[in-house]
């Protein structure tokens, strides 16, 4: 439950040896390529300097681009022709990697059947013309109509303003026309003219957009009436050859998806190896690796070849780059990942968020959408996403729906109907938020001030281990800002409970920690020892402070204020389910009151856990996040098989 | 006014108010052609123009920049209406294909020309399409097939004949405007109609003349290239201004409608055929001011004020003095 640590491995190794070292490692491990050509040309690869590593050093001063030598290209050609024309899609499968197939006997049987399919189309293609004359009625002795000695014909298709035009000019036209008929809104026109007015008569035909219709002579003689049958005799027998092709690459499943793994992994190699480097004898390759697989990867690629590894943490990294972030949580956390991730991808050097987020956001949701019944509908769609669709949303919902339905107990709600559950347990451990509501505000506004002073001390810690001490110590979420807000509350205190807190003892500590706050800069400079207090002008400074100090007090207030929306979520979920059952009362009868459980259930479902939803994540990211959360870290991106 | 129209254009009359606001102004043209900084002054206005250029550069980043501004117009629409406007948006495109052609063609030493396609259309492919040197390639950049079959009938063709492929082009953008019109409500009908009548009577005399003082072909051809749906200029009209001698058809324009734009003066008729349409569309914009007239309106101001910039600029770079007097009596002579 943290963040993953990393360490960078700079490999050298014999440039044959690339390739299978990468392979392997690319299929076993989890590591992220750096493009090492890049740190060699800026002089920052890191490499022990030994006695055995000399002549590996001296040609780092030549490094150049290193070209993959794959199959990638060969296999992929050989892959798009085998499945050319299907919609048959091979799926990944690392076990075949290892096997070898002849592909011999399949690649024959399909150019058969694509041989046949091509014969097909072609004649399906001369048939089409005379498709049309048969939707038309129509039958021309094509082949004697060929043989006119002194004119000559077209037939195709003019548009209807076109055709209109035609007709308007028709005696002065160099061709007889006549319409056959229409074909998908377009005029269909034979044109008879002789063949010595035949340029002119191109013209015309140009100027009306003519679209001929080209009859194959190979079929003059066919009776057009008979085309459509023909078409779809074709159209059957390319069916049934495409239905066995698809049988055909069932059959050979394993052996295209091991050429379509062996292609994809090649590709992808080929892709990485821009962030390799060669020179003369060597290849330079640079990863990021998690901390705790050092071992077993420098075992693996030494086991394969003889190669100088140097293993390196992200501090001795950093002049190159900064450490990508890896969240590794429990199966319990893990689906929160995505809701911290949309916010922003963690700094490596920070605490995980993740599980004090997926506590409290569980926590809070459960509390303003506490229902047996919906919890438990919200839970089984979760459930079906994960199972059904892989969805990794459903995990999310199956764990926001199990609160739902602990608190929903403890409310003795079920789908909106109180007391169900309490007739059926008996014992008195019941809490209903309609008959407590000043209970319930209070508490949602304390549970937020606990989860506030929780952010801070993430706070704290996260600023101490980015090496901020100024910003731990004195800043607005820092110690200075967790001690400005305890002794405010103490302050405050009196006004909620019945507790008297000395005046003398609280307000001093405010103001002090408000001044330790306003002066973190010039006090941060000074035991520093830099040449000056203030960064900008005194005059700058202080009027900068005061907008700063007034935000500080409003946001503390606004930050603990408005977690008094779980309580009114909470009550509002109440409030819904007795608005449904007065309408329910209004329409009457049992037919009233199921529709309008159902309905309301629904509408509440969707709806008002939509929006608490949204407002879970909103007091987190807003409230929470930004008393703690560093971010803008970069995303661990492990060079892994995909299949797009 | 029903309720419903000033639901549906309320947003885009806005949007095209606020719009029309940032288009240059005639005094801003006066400047542009008497300024030695023209880049400096261009930049003023339109800050991401890259600092230096030439005119292709130029041109494409008036394309991008205009082509940014009204191409989320179509997301305020829905339906029948976002058709509309994506047979509109084909008219820019379409004079990019034209030009394209008009460079095959020619063979000059023109470079290739700009194109900046709409990703709303998708009727052109853009990198095939900058690549095209032949016919053929340009045919296989075509997505929309009416374009590729006008384009691949040029290169069946064994003389040149322009005018074919570009009347083809303004039918198919007539046809298809003029095709939607049964979806739109009565007053946008009305508008889109009386829009499409005035230019396409504008552009067949234009076409008549031209075809009749510039190219040898017969009037029967003349006739057929016609464009349909001419407001006050009917088929049978069209058929029989065919048919007449130059003189005859000079005659005949001079005592109707459009004298004004066609006086005999070849030089700036292409800015009074756009004046007099912007005329048209702007009168209709003042009688239904929800509607689509605004958008058809100021569609046609951007179409001008482009091709006016490209105008400016390329006399720059010819730094030709007479083509500098000739081309003020013609920039931004459409208002």
């Amino acid at each position: 439950m943290a963040i993953e640590k990393m360490k960078m491995l700079n490999i050298v190794l014999p440039k044959q040896d690339v390739y299978p070292v990468l392979r392997q490692v690319s299929l076993k491990e989890r590591v992220e390529m750096i493009d090492a050509q890049r740190a060699i040309d800026e002089t920052s690869f890191l490499l022990t300097a030994t006695v055995e590593n000399a002549e590996v050093i001296q040609e780092l001063a030549e490094v150049g681009a290193y070209t993959m030598p794959t199959d990638a290209d060969r296999l992929s050609d050989q892959l798009a022709a085998i499945l050319v024309g299907t919609n048959w899609k091979p799926t990944l499968d690392v076990t075949s990697l290892d096997k070898t197939y002849d592909y011999t006997e399949l690649e024959q049987q399909l150019t058969s059947y694509n041989l046949r399919l091509a014969a097909i189309e072609q004649e399906r293609q001369a048939l089409r013309p005379y498709a049309i004359l048969a939707e038309l009625g129509m039958d021309m002795p094509l082949d004697r109509m060929a043989q006119m000695e002194y004119l000559t014909y077209r037939v195709g298709l003019i548009h209807p303003a076109s055709y209109q035009r035609l007709r308007l000019n028709a005696e002065n036209i160099s061709a007889m026309f006549l319409r056959l008929g229409t074909y998908r809104r377009q005029e269909v026109c034979l044109f008879v003219y002789p063949k010595i007015l035949e340029t002119e008569t191109e013209r015309i035909l140009l100027s009306v957009q003519f679209d001929e219709i080209v009859f194959d002579p190979m079929f003059y003689a066919i009776d057009a009436g008979t085309t459509p049958t023909r078409l779809r005799a074709l159209r059957a027998e390319a069916e049934e050859i495409s239905r066995r092709k698809e049988s055909l690459l069932d059959l050979h499943k394993e052996a295209i998806d091991g050429l379509f793994t062996k292609a994809k992994l090649d590709k992808q190699l080929e892709e990485v190896a821009a962030m390799i480097g060669q020179s003369e004898n060597f290849a330079y390759l640079s990863m990021w690796v998690p901390a705790d697989r050092v071992e077993p990867i420098t075992q693996m690629i030494r086991s394969m070849s003889e190669a100088i590894i140097g293993a390196y943490g992200s501090a001795e990294a950093r002049s190159i780059e900064h450490a990508p972030t890896s969240l590794k949580n429990n199966r319990l956390f893990r689906p929160f990942e995505s809701l911290v991730l949309m916010y922003d991808v963690p700094n490596y050097h920070e605490l995980d968020p993740t599980p004090f987020f997926a506590i409290a956001y569980t926590v809070l949701f459960g509390a303003m959408f506490g229902d047996l019944g919906q919890g438990l509908i919200i839970l089984l769609a979760g459930l079906l996403m994960v199972h059904k669709w892989q969805m990794a949303f459903g995990g999310l919902l199956v764990r926001l729906g199990a609160a739902s339905m602990i608190f929903g107990f403890f409310y003795d709600s079920l789908f909106g109907f109180e007391h169900v559950i309490s007739a059926i347990v008996g014992w008195p451990i019941f809490f209903y938020p309609f008959e407590n509501t000043n209970l319930v505000l209070i508490a949602a506004i304390m549970v937020g001030l606990f989860l506030l002073i929780v952010g801070y001390g993430y706070g704290i810690i996260n600023k101490y281990k980015l090496g901020d001490i100024d910003g731990m110590l004195l800043g607005k979420t820092g110690l200075a800002g967790l001690i400005l807000f305890l002794s405010l509350l103490l302050s405050l205190l009196p006004m909620v409970v019945d507790v008297s807190v000395p005046s003398f003892i609280t307000w001093p500590v405010v103001i002090i920690s408000a001044l330790l706050i306003v002066l973190k800069e010039p006090i941060g400079n000074a035991l520093r020892k830099e040449d000056r207090l203030f960064d900008q002008g005194l005059g700058e400074f202080l009027t900068e402070q005061l907008f700063e100090l007034i935000e500080t007090f409003l946001s503390m207030f606004s930050n603990g204020l408005s977690f008094i929306r779980v309580g009114a979520f909470t009550l509002s979920h109440v409030g819904l389910f007795v608005a449904f059952h007065t309408l329910a009362d209004m329409i009457g009868g049992a037919q009233g009151a199921v529709s309008m459980a159902i309905v309301g259930n629904l509408l509440i479902i969707v709806l008002e856990g939509l929006v608490v939803f949204i407002q879970g994540l909103r007091l987190m990211y807003y409230e929470l996040f930004s008393k703690y959360f560093v971010g803008q870290g970069r995303r661990f991106k492990a060079l892994k098989l995909e299949e797009k | 006014m029903s309720l419903g129209r000033v639901q549906r254009h309320a947003a885009v009359v806005s949007k095209v108010q606020a719009l029309r606001g940032k288009l240059l102004k005639p005094v801003d043209y006066a400047k542009a052609l008497q300024t030695d900084d023209l880049i400096g002054l261009l930049r003023q206005w339109y800050p991401d123009l890259p600092a230096s250029g030439g005119i292709y550069e130029l041109e494409m980043a008036f394309m991008r920049k205009f082509q940014e501004e009204i191409e989320p117009i179509y997301l305020y629409y829905t339906f029948a209406y976002r058709e509309v406007l994506k047979r509109i948006f084909m008219r820019f495109e379409i004079e990019r294909v034209k030009r394209a052609l008009r460079y095959l063609t020619t063979h000059d030493e023109s470079p290739h020309p700009p194109i900046l396609l709409s990703h709303i259309l998708e009727h052109v492919d853009e990198e095939l399409f900058q690549k095209a040197e032949t016919y053929q390639q340009l045919a296989d950049a075509m997505k929309y097939p009416p374009y590729r079959k006008i384009v691949l009938s040029m290169k069946a063709m064994d003389e040149d004949r322009l005018f074919h492929a570009e009347m083809s082009l303004d039918k198919e953008y007539f046809r298809g405007l003029v095709d939607i019109r049964d979806k739109l409500d009565p007053i946008d009908r009305e508008i889109l109609l009386e829009a499409v009548g005035v230019h396409v009577d504008m552009l067949n005399l234009n076409w008549i003349h031209r075809a009749k003082a510039t190219f040898a072909i017969t009037p029967e051809e003349i006739f057929n290239y016609t464009l349909s749906r001419g407001k006050r200029i009917g088929i049978k009209q069209q058929r029989a201004l065919s048919y007449l001698s130059l003189k005859e058809l000079d005659d005949w324009i001079a005592h109707s409608a459009y004298h004004t734009v066609f006086d005999g003066n070849p030089l700036g008729q292409e800015a009074r055929i756009e004046g007099y349409l912007y005329r048209t569309l702007r009168a209709l914009e003042k009688a239904h001011p929800m509607s689509l007239a605004p958008l058809i309106s100021y569609l046609h101001e951007v179409e001008y004020q482009m091709r006016d910039l490209d105008m400016i600029v390329e006399a720059r770079d010819y730094q030709v003095d007479i083509y500098h007097e000739l081309l003020g009596k013609q920039v931004g002579a459409w208002r």
